[in-house]
């Protein structure tokens, strides 16, 4: 269906366009614009995303969330609500009270003797319809015994602060990848040490200091979270939910109800975007009780407030940078100080602490480093991964210095910018040898393009121009396991596990698979992935599926033509190296009239052999970090870089910021769908605009979230966005890449805030210390510029 | 209470209880699940349904205020086979990614369309102003729609 004519014929309108360099590979089907391959199952509204999934005899459940930031439970009672006709179940912290979590089990189901935040879940109820539900949410009877909370993540650092887990040394986590300081609030200290940062400030010209921070964000994907789960005769879980870690969330229901893994079976849906918010099990955590319980398939759906205090935030973050240069602008020291606002669980966002404190020195080579980042809980909704897991955060405080220190120095930002940057052989702050470092082109190319076509002033208004580049990690020895099957029809299963979130992998991995076979697209179907059939994979996260993953399916479409190859030589009674392969197709070399399919050379004749390809890949060489220094060998597989430039127009009047365009060029390695790949730089551009510009998560004294709502979230919409340009770096494929190629999700928000916010300031002055730069804000601190005056 | 329209182009007789949404409806009772509920209170434009030719967020929408009325969802694009249009510009241009806005996206275009065959950019993005995507920036859905458009 998606490859009819009328598409075709669109294509073939933007074929000029892929992004070909002296070594990108450009291949008839990777590099190519293939239309992706869920677009039509997307367009005719057929797929099934998690809440779309309905089993017969479903019971509908609700939660009773808590109305106290922090406080001790003293009676909870929930008679009146299993009285009530048509509730089928009610659970609570008293019979479930296991710990579960990703890096660090600090994360319980339902509160069990405390609550820790406002929305925290005490109970879930299971009834026959969504109003008897919420009925009998509403007689479930609470009293509370409040607790000092601590709200700032600062404070909450400070000795005699109010902890929120008293019990964090006894918790299980990841030893040696984390470091908990157990009797304080702080989850996580990573530290990175590098050269001797005193004797590099000694020999500064000049010294800067700055401190910035930004706000809780949340991702608002637009499917909230959904799943439906049963249980079935022997205790074993099968759920279906919208998620990006089906393996993650496996291993969390696990570690929550103690079930062995080969017991929960998690089928993955149709996720409607994730950017990190469905890594983990949230919702699929409080919906397992119910079932076990009712012995009734349960549907667990998020309402949008839900979504916005029950899943992740992006963690706020109080970054403190200092900074000491040489007069042209070569920084020769930097000490920094991450303090990330982790919420009351910060099983992931320790990790964001961990590599996001790795990251804070932006994509340049600093001979003497010293970094503390921490992460610290709070009484608030719980942090954890927001596309970018902690480096647009970091960028809008580095990058913004960087201009105000080349603003200082008297030179172009983009010079400081050049004169630091890391290249091909350096090493990174964390010990490791770089490779595949396209930053430089990344800068020529966005400054080409701001500087090529200008945008022309606007009366009464203040044009400004800004920029802003990120270097972006992934992940390092995490598995991938792709499995590949060849029909008797000659249709081709593939099996792995990444999510399509609406990232596009799927159409990726088709297409890298498509390569190595010389089949169409279409003759592939992708298998969903389902924990019971589908090989592992670690999580959707990190931007490395492309990497990851699509190296385990190259291997398997490698393996699956291998044995093809062998098989062909039997069949054709020649050596292997005379049969030749192409088009799909296997023939004894110089007779092409013998051509088989795949099919019929493994599964036709007397002796039919079943082709089944398996690929697997990790970084062998991958490494943690050591305590003390934060050294290693390699802790990331790669690294992505990628710059984006700002236009606005400022009202002086009203503080108005009018985001005019932005142009983005990332370092990707090799570009496999360009079509897929401008669309993560565009979604990208609104994203930061919205984190940049309005979004921020308001809590009121007492620890409420004031707008968990889209009436009062305010989401960039199509009047907000600016015109976009895109590019691609195309000198810097990774050698170990699926065709050299990296991976680009998350870099694509790395920049985009901090480029906007100095574009403000090139515009009117105004330098904004903390996110986001409303009108207000702005106003503001132009009427304060004018008293200075 | 009993009410009486048109779906996709089929005659619907159903017994509904007077406060039930068009979104539930569509969703629990006629399994049309292509229609998606992103918020609930009319503010994401995922639930966009065509009632009588005119976009309307089918989540504030009262079922029984559909009564001697025609609905358009997703699943009645598609005709025969052929795909809309729009669904094929959609497709072409990279306008989807993970495809729960789509469907809201695709009905508020195609109302715009049968009012106005040739909307301007600006007209277009003034309809979908209340469509909210968090995955393509917008960019290649106008595009989309701008193309649907030009024939």
């Amino acid at each position: 269906m998606i490859t009819n004519k009328q598409i075709l014929k669109i294509l073939d309108e933007k074929q000029d366009t892929f992004y070909k360099g002296k070594q990108n590979y450009v291949g008839k089907y990777v590099g190519q614009r293939v239309p992706r391959v869920d677009a039509y199952e997307k367009v005719t509204g057929r797929l099934k995303f998690g809440a779309d999934v309905e089993l017969p005899n479903q019971l509908i459940s609700r939660l009773k969330r808590s109305t106290h930031a922090h406080a001790k439970i003293t009676r909870l009672d929930t008679s009146k609500a299993e009285a009530l006709p048509g509730v089928v179940t009610v659970a609570t912290g008293k019979e479930f009270n296991g710990l579960t979590g990703c890096y660090l089990n600090d994360s319980h189901v339902y509160a069990i003797d405390r609550v820790l935040w406002v929305g925290d879940i005490v109970a879930a109820v299971a009834a026959e319809t969504a109003e008897i539900a919420e009925k009998a949410v509403e007689l479930i009877e609470i009293e509370y015994e409040d607790m000092t909370p601590v709200f700032d993540a600062i404070e909450a650092m400070k000795p005699d602060a109010p902890l929120l887990h008293p019990n964090l040394g006894s918790y299980k986590w990841l030893k040696g990848f984390l470091f908990p300081k157990p009797g304080t609030n702080i989850a996580n200290h990573f530290k990175l040490r590098k050269g001797d940062v005193e004797k590099g400030f000694a020999e500064a010209d000049y010294i800067f200091e700055d401190t910035l921070s930004v706000p809780m964000v949340q991702h608002t994907p637009m499917e909230s979270h959904a799943c439906v789960v049963q249980v079935e005769a022997g205790n074993q879980v099968e759920m279906w939910a919208c998620t990006q870690g089906p393996f993650l969330v496996r291993q969390m229901i696990s570690d929550a109800f103690n079930i062995p893994l080969n017991k929960i079976r998690v089928h993955t849906t149709g996720v409607g975007g994730g950017f990190g918010a469905k890594l983990i099990a949230k919702n699929e955590l409080y919906a397992i009780p119910l079932a076990l319980k009712s012995h009734r398939p349960v549907k667990m759906a998020f309402n949008r407030s839900e979504e916005f205090l029950n899943t992740f935030v992006r963690q706020g973050l109080i970054m403190k940078m200092k900074t000491g240069v040489k007069k042209n602008g070569k920084m020769v020291a930097r000490k920094i100080e991450c303090i990330w606002d982790g919420g009351a669980f910060c099983d992931y966002g320790v990790s964001i602490a961990r590599s996001g404190g790795y990251a804070s020195a932006g994509p340049y080579d600093v001979e003497n480093l010293w970094i503390d980042s921490y992460c610290v809980y709070t009484n608030k909704p719980s942090g954890g991964a927001y596309r970018g897991f902690g480096v647009p955060e970091a960028a809008t405080v580095e990058e913004q210095q960087i201009d105000m220190i080349a603003e200082r120095l008297g030179i172009p930002a983009t010079e400081m910018r050049r004169i630091n940057f890391y290249h091909e052989g350096d090493t990174h702050a964390t010990g490791m040898k770089l490779h595949s470092v396209g930053c430089e082109e990344c800068l020529d190319k966005v400054t080409t393009m701001l500087e090529k076509t200008p945008l022309k002033p606007k009366e009464g208004k203040l044009y400004g121009a800004g920029q802003a580049h990120v270097h972006k990690f992934t992940a390092h020895t995490v598995a991938a396991s792709a499995v590949l099957k060849i029909n008797e029809d000659n249709s081709i299963l593939l099996y792995h596990a990444v999510s399509e979130i609406g990232q596009g992998s799927q159409t990726v991995m088709q297409q890298i698979v498509s390569e190595v076979l010389d089949v169409p697209i279409d003759q592939i179907q992708s298998v969903k992935a389902d924990t019971h059939f589908t090989p592992y994979a670690w999580q959707t996260a990190a931007s490395k599926a492309t990497f990851f993953d699509g190296n385990a399916c190259k291997y398997a479409a490698e393996n699956a033509k291998k044995q093809l190859i062998e098989l062909a030589a039997i069949r054709f009674d020649v050596p292997q190296e005379d049969v030749e392969f192409g088009g799909g197709k296997l023939w004894p070399k110089g007779k092409p009239e013998s051509a088989q399919n795949f099919a019929q050379v493994s599964m036709g004749g007397s002796f039919p052999k079943a082709v089944f390809g398996h690929g697997i890949f990790t970084v062998e060489d991958g490494s943690g970090l050591d305590e003390q220094t934060g050294q290693g060998n390699r802790c990331s597989a790669f690294w992505m870089f990628g710059g984006q430039g700002a236009e606005v127009y400022v009202d002086t009047e009203t503080g108005e910021v009018e985001l005019a365009r932005m142009v983005a060029c990332h370092d990707v390695g090799t570009v496999i769908n360009p079509t897929t790949a401008e669309g993560q730089l565009e979604g990208s551009v609104a994203q930061g605009l919205g984190i940049a510009m309005f979004e921020e998560m308001h809590f009121d004294e007492k620890g409420k979230l004031l707008n968990d709502s889209f009436t009062d979230y305010h989401l960039p919409t199509t009047l907000d966005m600016p015109l976009i340009e895109t590019d691609f770096a195309v000198n810097s494929p990774h050698k170990e890449g699926p065709y050299g190629a990296k991976g680009m999700g998350e870099p694509a928000l790395g920049p985009t805030a901090a480029a906007i916010a100095n574009a403000v300031y090139n515009a009117c002055g105004v330098r904004l210390f903390a996110l986001p730069l409303t009108s207000e804000r702005v106003w503001k601190a132009l009427k304060d510029k004018e008293v200075q005056k | 209470m009993k009410i009486s329209l048109t779906v996709n182009g089929l005659k619907v007789e159903r017994e509904v209880s007077p406060h039930m949404t068009l979104l539930d409806f569509l969703r629990e009772d006629l399994r049309l699940t292509g229609t998606k509920e992103g918020c609930g209170e009319a503010e994401c434009g995922a639930c966009t349904v065509i009632l009588d030719e005119t976009a309307v967020p089918s989540c504030v929408v009262l079922a029984v205020e559909a009564n001697g009325k025609s609905v358009l969802t997703v699943e009645g694009l598609e005709k025969d086979g052929e795909l809309d249009r729009l669904q094929e510009e959609f497709i072409a241009r990279g306008a989807v990614q993970c495809g729960f806005c789509t469907p809201g996206m695709l009905m508020t275009s195609k109302a715009l369309l049968m009012k106005n065959a040739h909307p301007t950019e600006e007209e277009i993005r003034l309809a979908l102003s209340g469509n909210l995507c968090r995955c393509t920036g917008y960019k290649k859905i106008v595009e989309a729609v701008s193309a649907a458009a030009a024939e």
